[in-house]
């Protein structure tokens, strides 16, 4: 009886650990996949915010830069169907493109008199603000990409304008490693 | 015979104790799988397995979905103001040069702010008229060509701070539909934004409301208008 008992006792032992020693070698063989492990995820990639898309369109941009407003000039057109106003930014960082340190968007509407017109898809700028601006070369001269869009005020704290700098300069890499692939 | 049966008891008990330690020992909780790359059809990073929308790219805070799948009507209520009209029932005309198939997703977008419960209600002519978007004391709701990337214009015209005249543009050059897809906007959705700007409501940040700078593609989100849209109107025209 107790030979008995000794003999099943030593038998589970010896399998349970029989059966456990097949971890490594199963581990052997997949550790062969050229693919790497938990870190290199997808799900594991801090993804930048960007809410409203603009990283999204420094491809489509001829030129990226971080600018102040200088001046502003509104006019009537020539046949006093449209009011235009010329933008005058002064480029404080150039991030791609032609380096120019001033530069003048001219774009629908502003205040002429007593009369005042607004486009939606213009966009103004504030003295003592800060933009990021996504432009491209047209036909009409230079413009900004996909009007409002292509513009991004930058926050006051300079921590979050400082981050968010980092990821439009990571965004203007991309696009060129792209461009040149 | 017991003796012997004396001798083998601590045997016995130190052979199970034995075993179950061996056992135990060799019996470590297995590795985690080393996997190949996991599946991501619509390639955002988010993996299909975690993916509520595989086919649509999103983001990985959504679970792989696109914001307006499931993020409606964020934020803290923002809108902002510019000009408004003096008249209760700012009136357009629809242009020649709008497909007439638009009308009536028009007409739906219209009555979106009429039904806000300001003090405003968006009214049309019957008659169609062929006139440009420009200067001439008539608002029109016009088909035309604008920059890439742009599906409406508003051009509102202001004298003394008082909107007097309020164009609206469609853009030809866009790729445009009633219900938007995956190429194209949704008409009724720009139109719900761009009457927004003829009553008098400027741009956003939250890309949420109605009001926001972008509009997306292959939804009809912005048709309905957001907390922000609504507190705007009512502010405008209390």
């Amino acid at each position: 009886m107790t030979r008995r008992l000794l003999i099943f006792l030593l038998t589970v032992a010896t399998s349970v650990s029989a059966g456990c020693s097949e971890t490594p070698t199963e581990q052997g063989v997949r550790g062969e996949s050229p693919s790497a492990g938990p870190e290199s995820s997808p799900t594991a990639l801090a993804l930048p915010r960007d809410d409203d898309g603009f990283l999204a369109l420094v491809p489509e941009a001829d030129a990226v830069v971080v600018a102040n407003l200088a001046s502003q000039r509104s006019y009537w057109n020539a046949d006093n169907t449209l009011i235009l106003t010329d933008w005058e930014l002064a480029v404080t960082e150039q991030l791609h493109g032609e380096r120019t340190p001033r530069l003048v968007l001219t774009q629908g509407g502003g205040v002429v008199g007593d009369v005042s017109l607004d486009v939606s898809s213009s966009t103004t700028f504030e003295p003592r603000e800060t933009y990021a601006l996504l432009l491209q070369n047209t036909p009409m001269g230079l413009g900004i990409v996909r009007g409002p869009q292509g513009v991004r005020r930058l926050d006051s704290a300079s921590h979050v304008r400082a981050n968010f700098l980092t990821q439009l300069a990571a965004a203007v890499a991309a696009a060129h490693r792209k461009e040149s692939e | 015979m017991k003796t012997v049966r004396a001798v083998w008891k601590p045997v016995v008990g130190v052979l199970v104790l034995a075993a179950v330690g061996l056992a135990a020992h060799g019996c470590k909780p297995p590795d985690p799988p080393i996997l190949g790359p996991a599946p991501d059809a619509d390639n955002d990073g988010v993996v299909d397995a975690n993916d509520n929308c595989p086919s649509l790219p999103g983001e990985l805070r959504y679970s792989g979905c696109p914001w307006y799948r499931v993020d409606v009507c964020s934020g803290n209520k923002p809108y902002s103001l510019g000009a408004k009209w003096v008249t209760a029932t700012p009136t357009f005309y629809y242009a020649s040069s709008l497909p007439s198939t638009w009308r009536d997703v028009v007409d739906y977008a219209a009555s979106t702010w009429n039904q806000v419960g300001a003090k405003v209600t968006i009214k049309k002519y019957t008659t169609i008229v062929s006139l440009p978007a420009q200067k001439d004391g008539k608002s029109v709701i016009a088909y035309g060509p604008l920059p890439d990337g742009i599906g409406g214009e508003t051009r509102r015209w202001a004298l003394y701070g008082i909107v007097i005249e309020a164009d609206i543009v469609l853009n030809s050059r866009a790729a445009l539909s009633i219900g938007g897809s995956a190429t194209t906007a949704d008409v009724q959705a720009i139109m719900t934004h761009e009457f927004g700007h003829f009553l008098g409501l400027q741009h956003v940040d939250d890309r949420t409301h109605t009001m926001h700078r972008t509009i997306p593609m292959n939804s009809t989100i912005h048709r309905t208008l957001c907390a922000g849209d609504v507190d705007g109107l009512k502010k405008l025209y209390p």
